[in-house]
């Protein structure tokens, strides 16, 4: 059993072949040292050379009856075994862990190119990740460094300024005051410069980092792996062999799996504990489309970088990594299966800006002019979509429509649609392109330049827009008149992909709406019935037609019929209302006599199965969920009703120093400074004890010494 | 008698060639045991007879090591001379010792790359601007914000003094195990070997001649091969082997205007002019980072921990269980 268990494993290796041993072998292969260049030949005679030495001490052992040697062969032969058992295992994990890796990375969307591709490629994805991370805190603190120094350019020049008065005749001894006017300025320039220093401290540990991540762990890593695997094998090489193997696989592996440990508690301590959260079944099925990164030719987005990476080939990831960040515009397809969908298709960026040079952020990373948030319709109301001197508006007009995302109802509940009347639904507007007529181009129109919340027309009344009050002397209540009356330049439309602004029903009250119908007239289907099928109460006596102020009245302000229909079931199973004729089952303070006597009497035609007129217009639609209030019916809600969906880290792990102010006190640059030092300082020391204790916990399985020379030293 | 013939012996051992050492130690110690013995069995006190005994096992274990270390002698002479490892010098040490001088050298020129550019920063960060008129005087220095890069310099600076100052320890430890490990630490470790109230000493000593003749110097040309795997990778490595291109933009004295910069939007011309001078020198870093951590600090910290771990793993073979963390913390 135990060897089939054993010759299970060595199958599964013999067909494992992930990137990190790809790394490996490419590694040890270009090695100047022989010991690593040639590590399977020199461990394979280091094995044979070991098995004659043992089958001669065990000849030794028992011809001379020595039991002490007969027993050390004995122990070397299992040694023997146990050394390619533990290679074999050694392979087996590494795939495992870069399993796990690439889950954890293509989940949560990391751009790490190596976690998307097939296994021919020679970086590993736990190194693109590491990269990833560590170069995201380089940046952050890089940029951090920067604004301080140009904080204190701006400090020291004030500083700087001095004023003086000086005597120039002899009678006063030509005596002098130099004085300086913005003195307290030198507090603020040393302020720069000390936290300038620990700038300067935190890059170079981070630096530091990186580099022997990218450097030494990856490229020296494998070579002294495949000497400490040749030194195992001899017995007298044993331990340094084992130390050398654990020294190794701590830095190729578990060194940098610890920064993916760092990730996901800095996540943690931002979003709180997804661990051990319940799926999240409240959050509907159009919530969780994510913005298109490309469209393909013919229609589809591409949502996620699985996905385009997914129609490059192995040797075009290049050309995926340039799609999703906008570098270029578009690109054919590569992916060599014929029968994939994408195949031979053209990839279209949706984050490409014409040509125009990169922006970039605070933290120095890489702004889009039309940022990822603002690329919904509607258009989001946020801070950052409306940015009107950075132009966002008319930067997103750009971005083509298919780049967008429109939560349509996936799910439809045809209840709870018709639960609100169509004449009452809002008409979003879905309109990609609200720029068409823009000030750049000539013409006087300022559609995008208008206030989102001035952006409404009335369904009634397309040609509506809502206008503010102004004080002329006040320039800002000058402006927000301006950019108020500009929303009269979007187009409105009852088709909300054609609208740019939200059409929205009447309101107001009833009885105001419908002056002169009574209120036992207000059913829909009224209108279309002639006259002599109408109660005699809602027939005008002079035109002998339904009242006009009836026709007239909103939909919004009547009682459909075909809800007191939906309701006659249950009345009749409860034996209510059975000899009520249904355009009679209405509520309302002052009804006709016959509507609220006889048959109809509450009695015997309970409220519950009556429907309430009207007060205000849309009455029916206050309690229908929000997203079918529109039509169609599109989920505004997705921030409330939806978390993270997943597990793991957010795809921006430098997203930490961007939490909130509170609970920070002090100039913004040593809070930026501050949020810097956890996951700069304390945790990449927290991960070399934790690298140190593995090291050395392996080097003890492996037979190896479990004292590192000078490590007392370091710590 | 004994310690005064130890002394007699010692200086002009000292000298000489080891094997002869460690065959007179041999035959000096064989016969004290027999004098030893002798007395024991004259006497008739069984506890000099043992010891005698003893001590005769302890010669020949000695004298089995000696035979060893004869052999080993060839071989250690072939590792030293051995074309892999003495990479076109004659020896390995000399090798060693010409690898270390060209770390150093090289260190010397980031030191003194460095210096010029912190003279540059103090020159451009004390400019400054005045004008005065009829006793009426105004001045004004736009660029007293440049002194705040002479922090990362000043901090590079003292980690490339700290790396010279690191190699140059390492040449000199690499002259006296030329100088004195086989020629002096070796033979009177040999010969401390053969006493017993010496005998842990001796090992000792044996181990650290052998360690510091040949694992010292092999550490350092180690780290060397072990830099060609790092420089395989030649996109990478042509970051590290750029050389130093940074410069210090010139600042202008009499600009004291201010600006907010946002997304987009641009910087006054002394503050690119800083950021510009941080940016290159932030690129510049990688240019030395090959030097001053692969070669200057990893290769001698290499060197020293491979000569520590060969000191406890040949004195424990030599009958010396030495401790050397006490050792380490000189790392």
């Amino acid at each position: 059993m135990r060897a089939a268990w054993i010759f299970l494993a060595l199958m599964a290796v013999s067909f494992a072949n992930t990137a990190a041993e790809t790394a490996f072998e490419e590694q040890t292969a270009a090695s100047p040292l022989e010991i690593a260049r040639n590590w399977q030949v020199l461990a394979i005679l280091g094995i044979i050379i070991s098995i004659i030495l043992v089958a001669i001490a065990y000849m030794i052992g028992s011809g001379f009856e020595m039991p002490e040697i007969t027993a050390w062969a004995k122990t070397e032969l299992v040694q023997v075994v146990v050394n390619a058992l533990i290679v074999a295992f050694l392979l087996i994990t590494i795939a495992s862990i870069e399993i796990v890796v690439i889950m954890i990375a293509q989940t949560s969307n990391i751009p790490a190119p190596s976690c998307y591709l097939g296994n021919s490629n020679s970086t590993s994805c736990l190194q693109d990740v590491t990269n990833a991370y560590l170069e995201d805190y380089t940046t952050t603190a890089a940029e951090g460094a920067k604004d301080v120094i140009r904080q204190n350019m701006d400090a020291a020049g004030w500083a700087g300024r001095r004023f003086g008065l000086y005597c120039l005749t002899i009678f006063c001894a030509q005596i002098g005051v130099s004085m300086s006017f913005t003195g307290h300025f030198i507090l603020k320039s040393d302020m720069y410069a000390i936290i300038f220093e620990y700038y300067t401290n935190l890059l170079s540990s981070m630096e530091a980092q990186r580099f022997f991540v990218r450097e030494i762990c990856f490229k020296m890593g494998p070579v002294i792996l495949a000497i400490g695997i040749v030194a195992r094998t001899f017995f007298f090489t044993r331990r340094i062999g084992g130390l050398l193997m654990a020294i190794a696989i701590g830095a190729m592996f578990f060194f940098p799996g610890m920064y993916i440990f760092d990730w996901l508690t800095l996540d943690f301590t931002m979003t709180g504990d997804k661990a051990f959260a319940q799926e999240d079944s409240t959050c509907p099925a159009e919530c969780g489309i994510q913005t298109p990164l490309a469209i393909v030719e013919g229609g589809g987005a591409l949502n996620n970088t699985a996905q385009v990476y997914g129609a490059f080939s192995d040797a075009t990831k290049e050309t995926g990594k340039q799609i999703i960040d906008g570098t270029i515009a578009s690109a054919v397809a590569t992916v060599t299966n014929t029968s994939d969908p994408l195949y031979g298709k053209t990839i279209t960026s949706c984050y490409w800006e014409f040509g125009e040079a990169p922006l970039t952020d605070a933290n120095g990373k890489r702004a889009f002019r039309c940022p990822q948030p603002c690329r919904e319709l509607p258009y989001p109301n946020s801070d950052i979509c409306t940015n009107y001197s950075l132009g966002t508006q008319k930067e997103c007009a750009k971005v083509p429509d298919a780049c967008k995302v429109k939560r349509y109802v996936v799910i439809q509940n045809q209840t709870e649609y018709d639960s609100c009347p169509d004449s009452c639904k809002v008409v979003p507007p879905l309109k990609s392109d609200c720029d068409l007529d823009g000030p750049d181009d000539g013409s006087d129109k300022n559609c995008l330049d208008s206030s989102l919340e001035c952006r409404q027309a009335h369904t009634d009344d397309l040609s509506y827009r809502p206008t503010r009050t102004v004080d002329w002397d006040d320039s800002k209540s000058v402006e927000r008149y301006v950019r108020c009356a500009w929303a009269s330049d979007c187009p409105a439309s009852l088709t909300a992909t054609e609208s740019c602004v939200y059409v929205v029903p009447p309101t107001g009250r009833c009885v105001d709406l419908c002056g002169g119908c009574p209120v036992e007239c207000r059913l829909d289907t009224f209108s279309g019935l002639p006259s002599d099928q109408l109660p005699p109460t809602c027939v005008d006596p002079e035109t002998g037609n339904y009242w006009a102020a009836c026709t007239s009245c909103p939909e919004g302000c009547k009682v459909r019929y075909s809800q007191i229909e939906a309701k006659d079931a249950a009345a009749d199973a409860n034996g209510s209302c059975t000899s009520c004729p249904l355009d009679k089952r209405i509520i309302w303070t002052t009804l006709p006599p016959d509507y609220t006597s006889g048959d109809c009497s509450l009695d015997a035609c309970r409220s519950e199965y009556r429907e309430v007129i009207p007060r205000n217009a849309c009455d029916m639609c206050l309690f229908t969920e929000e997203s079918y209030a529109y039509k169609p019916p599109i989920n505004t809600q997705c921030d409330d009703a939806c978390r993270p969906s997943d597990n793991t880290p957010a795809s921006d792990p430098s997203a930490y120093t961007k939490i909130g102010e509170s609970g920070l006190v002090g100039v913004p640059e040593i809070q930026q400074l501050s949020k810097l030092m956890v996951p700069g300082y304390v945790l990449p020391l927290f991960n070399i004890v934790a690298t140190l204790v593995f090291i050395k916990g392996l080097s003890g399985f492996l037979g190896g010494d479990i004292e590192i020379p000078g490590l007392s030293k370091i710590f | 008698m004994k310690k005064l013939l130890l002394a007699l012996m010692l200086v002009p051992l000292a000298f000489a060639a080891w094997e002869s050492t460690a065959a007179i130690a041999i035959v000096l110690s064989a016969t004290l045991v027999g004098i030893l013995y002798a007395v024991g069995f004259g006497f008739g006190v069984n506890e000099l007879q043992l010891t005698a005994k003893e001590e005769f096992f302890q010669l020949i274990a000695m004298m089995v090591m000696m035979v060893t270390l004869v052999g080993a002698n060839g071989l250690i002479d072939s590792i030293s001379r051995n074309d892999a490892f003495a990479q076109g010098s004659n020896t390995m040490q000399e090798a060693a010792g010409a690898i270390v001088d060209s770390n150093k050298a090289a260190l010397v020129g980031v030191f003194d790359t460095l210096s010029a550019f912190d003279m540059k920063v103090s020159k451009e960060a004390s400019k400054a601007a005045q004008c005065s008129f009829m006793g009426i005087g105004y001045s004004i220095s736009g660029c007293g914000g440049f002194s705040m890069l002479s922090t990362p310099l000043s901090m590079g600076g003292g980690i490339a003094g700290f790396a010279i100052g690191e190699l140059s320890a390492m040449r000199k430890l690499l002259d006296i195990s030329s100088a004195y490990a086989l020629n002096f630490i070796l033979p009177l470790g040999i010969l401390m070997r053969t006493f017993k109230v010496t005998r842990g000493a001796g090992g000792f000593l044996i181990a650290l001649a052998i360690s510091m003749h040949i694992l010292l110097p092999a550490g350092i040309i180690f780290n060397e091969m072990l830099g060609v795997t790092f420089k395989n990778d030649a996109a990478a490595w042509a970051d590290y082997s750029a050389g130093a291109t940074a410069s210090i933009p010139d600042c202008n004295a009499a600009d004291v205007s201010s600006g907010y910069v946002g997304l987009g939007e641009e910087m006054t011309d002394n503050e690119k002019a800083a950021i510009d001078g941080y940016n290159s020198l932030r690129t510049d870093i990688r240019a030395y980072i090959y030097e001053a951590l692969i070669r200057a600090t990893l290769g001698p910290v290499l060197s020293l921990l491979m000569m520590m771990a060969g000191i406890r793993a040949i004195a424990s073979i030599a009958g010396a269980d030495v401790d050397i963390s006490p050792i380490a913390r000189f790392v």
